[in-house]
């Protein structure tokens, strides 16, 4: 009696798991084509997620003119200077407002040299270290840590983009300097480069020769395109500034990229 | 001399032992994942391999770590980055982490792309959550915006102390493991200044980096063994942990 139970258990059980087999197997199927059907376009080209910066750009702006050649310009020195204040990341009391803090940054860069003829006052920041409960995704915690500073260079009006074309200062408490980077290296002209159009660096763009291989691959809108100039890292040895076409993108979180694309023709 | 002898053959046995157990003990070991070639995405050569040399020449060559493991291109699976509580922990089993490749925001949360993503391979924050309990102290992700997520991914440091990332996108760029070794080994900072310092060397500011630590004890103290202070695991865990992002 009792082995007849456990064999009609049994022979229950075995039903169910057929079932769920075969469900699950049906689910999967379903999930395939659900995902074939989102990440294949019309025209045959991957799509979606996967090959942005080939298919999924979206221009936003028109194509600039561009004149014919532009201005080439050789590095004579490196002209970086750094400073950073051990334990700069600590909480901090009394921080001096964003208004302040410009002020403050220009002084702190008289002893290394000023605020270059060139510079741009690009953004002034305020850092806070949260404490947030990861079940909830609740800040509970809000504290301060530094307010940044940063110009970036421009020449004759065209911008220079990358780690190396930027004065970088970050201050804490009562305005004391913790971080400081300054990579403005010494230029002379070297004679005029014919450039390529913004068309066919826009063709470039979109097979991703790019100066920087960017980490991700998502949807972005081309917001602006301006001819520019790359500067690599402060710690890199780079002999000239060649020109440069800026795509600024801007992806769906909304965070603004600026990705190079060689200009020399 | 008999006693000498025994005295001499003792000593001999301590250290036979005893030598094996500090070494084990000192045990400070990094792990690497790199993937460069991705079957529906971006290539990302030859940066993996350079970003590789520069943890290796700084944690092995130059500091004297053990290489736990350097899985590469579709070797690089899950398992990796520490899913399981037994068994291969991955990323759990070495102090020091550090992994290139690419990463996406998805709708449900930011992940980790493997070599064949978005079919197979991905790493989500839900199969590490609570996960990093055994050996692990500090993560570097060097992938687009999996930090953007902070409670899903923050939710790995059980015992770990510190995961360092992006927020945006970021670019592959061998002078980010450089720049942020280099500070923590042969400056001796903190890990957050080194990665702070690291980071704003490295990019430029269209860059958002991102710090977590599971405490402000390991926030302030925790330096690369050897190099400082490290500041104890969270016992008991609890939910909160702490984060900064700036802009490089």
């Amino acid at each position: 009696m009792q082995a007849g139970v456990v064999k009609k258990e049994t022979k229950k059980m075995k039903t169910k798991v057929k079932l769920l087999v075969v469900s699950g197997l049906l689910m999967l199927a379903i999930c395939g084509i659900a995902l074939q059907a989102q990440t294949q376009t019309g025209n045959g080209n991957w799509g979606g997620i996967m090959t942005p910066i080939s298919g999924d750009i979206v221009l936003k702006t028109e194509l600039p003119d561009a004149p014919a050649t532009s201005p080439i310009y050789k590095v004579i020195d490196n002209g970086t200077v750094s400073y950073c204040k051990p334990d700069m990341m600590h909480i901090k009391k009394n921080l001096p407002s964003e208004k302040e803090a410009i002020d403050i940054a220009k002084k702190c860069l008289e002893k290394y040299g000023g605020v270059p003829k060139d510079a741009v006052l690009t953004g002034v920041e305020t850092n806070y270290l949260y404490g947030m409960n990861t079940k909830t995704g609740e800040v509970v915690e809000e504290h301060p840590l530094s307010v940044d500073v940063k110009f970036e260079r421009e020449i004759n009006g065209m911008p220079v983009v990358g780690a190396g074309g930027e004065i970088d200062i970050s201050l804490g408490e009562n305005g004391e300097l913790l971080f400081l980077s300054k990579c403005w290296r010494s230029l002379e002209y070297a004679g005029e480069v014919e450039i390529i159009s913004a068309s066919e660096a826009f063709e470039k763009f979109k097979k991703g020769e790019l100066i920087q291989k960017p980490m991700s691959q998502e949807e972005v809108e081309v917001t602006q395109i301006k001819l520019g100039y790359y500067a690599e890292a402060p710690g890199k040895r780079q002999e000239f500034y060649e020109p440069v076409w800026i795509f600024y993108t801007k992806d769906e979180a909304g965070d603004v990229m600026r990705l190079c694309v060689n200009a020399v023709a | 001399m008999k006693k000498r002898i025994a005295g001499i053959l003792a000593i001999l046995l301590l250290l036979c032992t005893v030598v094996p157990v500090m070494a084990e003990d000192k045990g400070i070991e990094y792990s690497v994942t790199t993937i460069e070639h991705y079957q529906y995405m971006n290539d990302l050569d030859p940066y993996g391999s350079l970003c590789y040399e520069k943890v290796e020449y700084w944690l092995h060559d130059y500091d004297g770590w053990t290489e736990e493991f350097h899985e590469t291109e579709h070797d690089v699976e899950d398992s990796d980055f520490g899913c399981s509580n037994s068994g291969y922990q991955g990323l759990d089993e070495a102090d020091f982490h550090y992994h290139f490749g690419h990463g996406v925001d998805e709708i449900w949360s930011t992940v980790i792309c493997l070599w064949d993503y978005p079919f197979y391979g991905v790493v989500t924050p839900l199969e590490v959550s609570e996960k990093w309990d055994k050996d692990n102290e500090w993560v570097l992700l060097h992938s687009c915006k999996v930090l953007k997520d902070v409670s899903y991914w923050g939710d790995a440091l059980k015992y770990s102390h510190m995961l360092l990332g992006f927020k945006t996108t970021t670019y592959a760029d061998e002078d980010l493991p450089d720049n942020v070794l280099r500070r923590a080994v042969q400056y001796d900072y903190t890990i957050i200044d080194a990665y702070y310092y690291g980071t704003k060397q490295t990019y430029g500011s269209d860059v958002q980096a991102t710090a977590i630590a599971d405490i402000l004890d390991q926030w302030y103290n925790d330096h690369l063994h050897g190099h400082g202070t490290v500041a104890s695991d969270e016992y008991p865990d609890d939910d909160v942990v702490y984060y900064a992002s700036w802009s490089c």
